[in-house]
C-alpha cells in the first residue's frame, strides 16, 4: 500500500513542458530521494505534486488513496502532505513561533502539541522562539521551515534540496532528522543534490533526466551502480561530493 | 455647412493634440513600463512655457510678460520644459519600485497645480496667461483653423515617425527588455534606470510639446483650463483602448476615445441644465469602468504591440 | 509657545493621525494585495458620506455613525476586488494600479451623482474647546485623537495577537509560500479589504469632521497617504500610522511663523509638503523609516 503514487506527471510552467511523464511512487514512513542532473525537472516534480505546477490531463497523483493533480497548494496541508519550498520557505518579519503556529493554520487546535514536539525535535528553535525569522541563519532557517512543515504531523513531508547552502555540521544534522522523521512514520520525499549522503539515508532513490525517470532503486542500490556514480554521482569519489 | 466644418476641424485638432499626449505616454509606458499619473504636470508646464514666450500680454496682465516670440520658436522650448521637469523626478524614483515613480508623479502635478496658481508674477495665478496668438489666424475662418490642423497633424505625423524610429532602435529594444525582464537586461550590462529615465524623459518632452499646441489653440491658459480628468485619466483611457506599445494604436485611440468623448459631450449639452451636470459625471463613471473592462477584457487595446520578430 | 501647540502642533496631531489611518490601510492592502491601490482615497470619501446619511436620516452623530460607514465602505472595496481586481491577480502590479485607478473615478463618479458637488458638513452644534494650563483643544479633535488610537490599537492586536493577523503578515511577507502553508489566500484578502476599507471609512469620517464632505476629500489626500506610508515603508501599517503623524504634525509646523513673523512655508504650498517629504525619503531612504511589519 502505498501512500503516494504520482503516475505520468506531464507539465511545466507556461507553454513548455518540463516533466515528460515522471513516476514518483512513496510507501508510509519510507524516505525517497529524486537526484539527477540540473534542469531534469527534480523540484517541478516535487511542485507539481505540491499543486504549484499545472498537470497536463492525463497526469495522476493519487495521495493516501485520493486523486489530488492540480487540486489547489493550499488545500494539500489538510491532507497530511506538507512541502518545504527549497529557498524563502521562512515568514522572515514573522517570529519564528509565529511561523511554526502558521504550519498548524489548518488546524489550530493541534497548534499547542505542535509547538511542543517542534521544540523537542530542534531544541536550538526554542530559545529562538521570539527572534524573527528573517533575522536566524540559514541552517536555522531550514530548521524552523521543516518544524513548521511538521506541525500538523503530515502523513509526507517534501523537502526541496534542504542542505542547499548549508555547512557540512548542518548537513549532517539535517539528515539526522530526516531519518528521525520517518521513524515516527512520516515519510519524507526529498529532492538533493548532496546525492550521496542522502542516498546513503534513503530507503528508495529515483533518478531523473530531462523530465524522465532514469533509474530507480534502493539507496545503497543506486549508489552501487557504477553507471548511476558516473553519470550522476560525480565519478566514483567516495563522499560529500555535490553532483 | 461652414459650422460643421469647424466643429470637425475642432474636433480633429483636439485628437491630433491628444495623440501627441498619448504618444508621450506609449513612450513611457508602453515601451518602457513606467507609470505616469501627473501628465498634467507636464502639459501645464509646456503649455505656460509657449504661452509666456509667444504672448502679446492684454493691458493690465500680471503674468510676466514675455519676449513674444513667434510659436515655432517656442513649441521646442515648451518639449524641453516638460524634459527639464520629468529629470529630477525620474532621476530619483526611476532607481526604486515603480509604483513608487506612479506615486511620484501625481505629487508633481499638485506641485505644478500649486505654483501655477500661486507665482501671480509668473503665471498671472488664476487670471492666467491671455493673448497667446495662434498660427495662422490670420488666414480667417475656416483657413485659419484648417491650417493649424495641419500643423498641429503635421506635428503628430513627426512625433509617431520618431516613436517608431525609437521603438525600432536597439534603443526602444532595449526598453522593452528592460520592462519584460529587468534582471535579463542587467545580464546583459544594461543599466536599466538610466534607459528609464531617458524614455521618462522623452515621453515628458512630447507632453509638454502637446501642452504648447493646446495653449496655442485655446489662446490662453490658466489653472483651470487643464483638468486631471481630460489631461490625465483620458489619455490613460486612449493609450489602453488603442494598444500600449503599439505607435499607431496610441493615435487610434486618441481619435476614437476623443471622439465618443467629444460625442457623449455634445449629447450632454443636449439635455437640461441639471440633467447635463449629471451627464458629465456619468461620463466620468464610464471612463472608468472603459478602463476597467478594456483591461479584463482586450488588454492588448484594440491594436495589440507588435513586436519586431517573432516571439 | 503656547501658540505653538494650540495653532500648529494640535491641528498637526489631528492631522496626522487622519493620515495615519488612511496610510495604515493602504499599506495594509499594499503588504498583502502587493499594488498601491489608487481607490483608498474614494473608500475614504464614500466613508465619509455613508456617515452623512447615516447623520441625516436618524439624527446622530458622526461618531455614532462611524460603524455604519465602515460597513457601507467594505461592500464597496469588496465588490471592486471581486469584479476587477480578484480577475488580474496574476497580472502585474502595474495593470491592478491602473485598474484601481478606474475604479476611483467609478466611485468618484457615483459620488458626485449621488451627494453633488457641493461641499457639506455633518451639522454639529458649536462646542466650547478644552482648555487645560492654557491648552486648548477643539473636543471633536479629542475624539479623533482618541479614536485614532483605538483604531491603531485594534489592528495591532489583530497583526500580532490573531491567528487571521498572523495569516495576512505571512502573506505580506511570501504570498506563495502562504499557500503551500495552507492558508486560504482568497480569504486573507478578504479580509484585508474589510480591514483596509474599515480604516479608509473611519479616516474619511474624521478628515469631514474636521473639514468639510467634498467628492475630492479623500483624493486629496492620497498623496499624502502614500507618502506617509512609504515614509513608514510601505506595506507596514505600524510605520505607516507613525510616517502619517509625522507628515501631519511637519506640514502643519510648515506654515509656523518661526524667524521674524514670516511663515516657513508660504501656506498655500502646504499640499506640497507630502510631495516634498515623498521626494526627500525616496532620495534618502527608501526602503522607509521603520523596519518590521506589526
Amino acid at each position: 500500500m502505498s501512500l503516494l503514487v504520482a503516475r505520468n506527471m506531464v507539465g511545466g510552467y507556461g507553454e513548455a513542458d518540463i516533466l515528460h511523464g515522471v513516476n514518483l511512487t512513496v510507501a508510509p514512513g519510507q524516505v525517497v530521494v529524486i537526484i539527477g542532473p540540473n534542469g531534469a525537472g527534480k523540484s517541478t516534480a516535487m511542485k507539481a505534486v505540491a499543486g504549484l505546477v499545472r498537470l497536463k490531463p492525463g497526469s495522476s497523483v493519487m495521495f493516501d488513496g485520493t486523486e489530488i493533480a492540480n487540486a489547489p497548494a493550499e488545500s494539500m496541508v489538510a491532507r497530511g502532505l506538507a512541502y518545504v519550498p527549497q529557498e524563502r520557505n521562512v515568514f522572515p518579519s514573522l517570529s519564528v513561533e509565529e511561523n511554526l503556529l502558521m504550519g498548524a493554520y489548518a488546524r489550530p487546535s493541534a497548534a499547542k502539541d505542535g509547538l511542543e514536539r517542534s521544540y523537542a525535535v530542534f531544541p536550538d528553535l526554542a530559545a529562538k522562539r521570539r527572534a524573527a525569522a528573517g533575522s536566524l541563519s540559514g541552517g536555522q532557517r531550514q530548521m524552523v521551515a521543516v518544524a513548521r512543515a511538521l506541525m500538523l504531523t503530515p502523513k509526507l513531508i517534501m523537502l526541496d534540496e534542504p542542505t542547499a547552502g548549508l555547512s557540512p555540521k548542518f548537513c549532517t544534522l539535517i539528515f539526522d532528522k530526516v531519518r528521525e522523521i520517518a521513524a515516527s512514520g512520516i515519510a519524507v520525499l526529498m529532492v538533493e543534490q548532496n546525492a550521496r549522503p542522502a542516498l546513503a539515508i534513503a530507503d528508495r532513490g529515483v533518478v531523473l533526466a530531462m523530465g524522465r525517470n532514469r533509474a530507480e532503486d534502493t539507496g545503497p542500490g543506486l549508489l552501487a551502480n557504477p553507471e548511476i556514480g558516473h553519470l550522476f554521482l560525480g565519478g566514483n569519489a567516495p563522499e560529500e561530493d555535490a553532483a | 455647412m461652414e459650422n460643421a466644418l469647424l466643429y470637425a476641424v475642432t474636433l480633429l485638432t483636439l485628437a491630433g493634440i491628444y495623440a501627441a499626449l498619448t504618444l508621450g505616454l506609449n513612450l513611457q509606458w508602453g515601451l518602457t513600463g513606467l507609470m505616469n499619473f501627473g501628465a498634467l504636470g507636464f502639459v501645464a508646464v509646456g503649455a505656460y512655457t509657449s504661452a509666456l514666450l509667444t504672448a502679446t500680454p492684454a493691458p493690465g496682465a500680471a503674468h510676466l510678460v514675455g519676449p513674444g516670440w513667434p510659436w515655432w520658436a517656442a513649441w521646442p522650448l515648451a518639449a524641453v520644459a516638460g524634459a527639464l521637469l520629468a529629470l529630477p523626478i525620474g532621476a530619483i524614483s526611476l532607481r526604486l519600485r515603480a509604483d513608487y515613480l506612479a506615486i511620484a508623479t501625481i505629487g508633481i502635478a499638485e506641485i505644478v497645480r500649486l505654483f501655477v496658481r500661486n507665482e501671480d508674477w509668473l503665471t498671472g495665478g488664476p487670471l492666467g496667461v491671455s493673448g497667446i496668438p495662434r498660427p495662422f489666424e490670420g488666414l480667417g475662418q475656416p483657413w485659419g483653423p484648417v491650417a493649424y490642423l495641419l500643423l498641429v497633424a503635421a506635428v503628430v505625423a513627426l512625433l509617431y515617425a520618431m516613436a517608431e524610429a525609437t521603438a525600432k532602435s536597439p534603443f526602444g529594444r532595449t526598453l522593452r527588455a528592460i520592462r519584460d525582464d529587468e534582471e535579463a537586461a542587467k545580464a546583459v550590462g544594461r543599466n536599466p534606470a538610466s534607459f528609464r529615465l531617458q524614455a521618462f524623459v522623452l515621453g515628458a518632452a512630447c507632453m509638454g510639446l502637446a501642452g504648447a499646441m493646446l495653449a496655442h489653440f485655446f489662446k490662453f491658459m490658466g489653472p483651470d483650463a487643464l483638468d486631471p480628468i481630460t489631461a490625465t485619466f483620458l489619455v490613460w483611457v486612449m493609450l489602453i483602448a488603442g494598444g500600449s506599445g503599439n505607435n499607431r494604436g496610441a493615435i487610434l485611440g486618441a481619435v476614437a476615445i476623443w471622439a465618443i468623448w467629444a460625442a457623449t459631450d455634445w449629447i450632454a449639452g443636449q439635455l437640461p441644465g441639471e440633467l447635463a451636470t449629471r451627464a458629465a459625471y456619468l461620463r466620468l463613471f464610464l471612463i472608468g469602468l472603459a478602463l476597467n473592462l478594456i483591461l479584463l477584457y482586450r488588454p492588448q487595446g484594440l491594436i495589440g504591440e507588435r513586436l519586431p520578430g517573432a516571439r | 509657545m503656547i501658540e505653538l501647540v494650540n495653532f500648529y502642533l494640535i491641528p498637526g496631531l489631528v492631522l496626522g493621525a487622519i493620515y495615519a489611518l488612511a496610510a495604515a490601510g493602504l499599506s495594509l492592502a499594499y503588504g498583502v494585495l502587493r499594488f498601491a491601490n489608487f481607490a483608498h482615497g474614494e473608500l475614504m470619501t464614500w466613508g465619509g458620506y455613508a456617515a452623512l446619511v447615516a447623520v441625516v436620516a436618524l439624527g446622530i452623530s458622526p461618531w455614532v455613525a462611524l460603524p455604519i460607514a465602515i460597513a457601507a465602505t467594505i461592500p464597496v472595496a469588496l465588490a471592486a476586488d471581486r469584479a476587477f481586481y480578484a480577475p488580474l491577480r496574476r497580472a502585474q502590479p502595474a495593470v491592478l494600479l491602473i485598474s484601481s485607478f478606474g475604479v476611483a473615478l467609478m466611485i468618484r463618479a457615483v459620488v458626485y451623482l449621488v451627494w453633488g458637488p457641493t461641499p457639506q458638513g455633518y451639522a454639529r452644534g458649536f462646542t466650547p474647546p478644552l482648555v487645560f494650563e492654557g491648552i486648548r483643544i477643539q473636543q471633536r479633535h479629542l475624539m479623533i485623537l482618541a479614536g485614532t488610537a483605538i483604531a491603531a490599537l485594534l489592528v495591532h492586536l489583530l497583526l500580532s495577537r490573531s491567528r487571521a493577523g498572523r495569516a495576512m503578515r505571512a502573506m505580506a511577507d511570501d504570498p506563495d509560500l502562504a499557500r503551500v502553508t495552507g492558508v486560504p489566500v482568497a480569504g486573507v484578502i478578504r479580509l484585508t479589504w474589510c480591514v483596509a476599507a474599515a480604516l479608509a471609512a473611519v479616516a474619511g469620517v474624521f478628515l469631514a469632521v474636521d473639514t468639510e464632505l467634498t467628492p475630492l476629500l479623500g483624493f486629496n489626500v492620497l498623496l499624502a497617504a502614500f507618502a506617509a506610508a512609504i515614509l513608514g515603508g510601505i506595506g507596514r501599517p505600524w510605520g505607516a500610522a507613525l510616517g502619517g503623524l509625522i507628515l501631519g504634525v511637519v506640514e502643519e509646523l510648515s506654515t509656523y511663523p518661526l524667524i521674524g513673523g514670516a511663515p516657513l512655508l508660504e501656506p498655500a504650498y502646504k499640499g506640497g509638503v507630502a510631495f516634498a517629504v515623498l521626494v526627500l525619503v525616496l532620495i534618502f531612504r527608501p526602503q522607509g523609516l521603520f523596519k518590521g511589519m506589526g
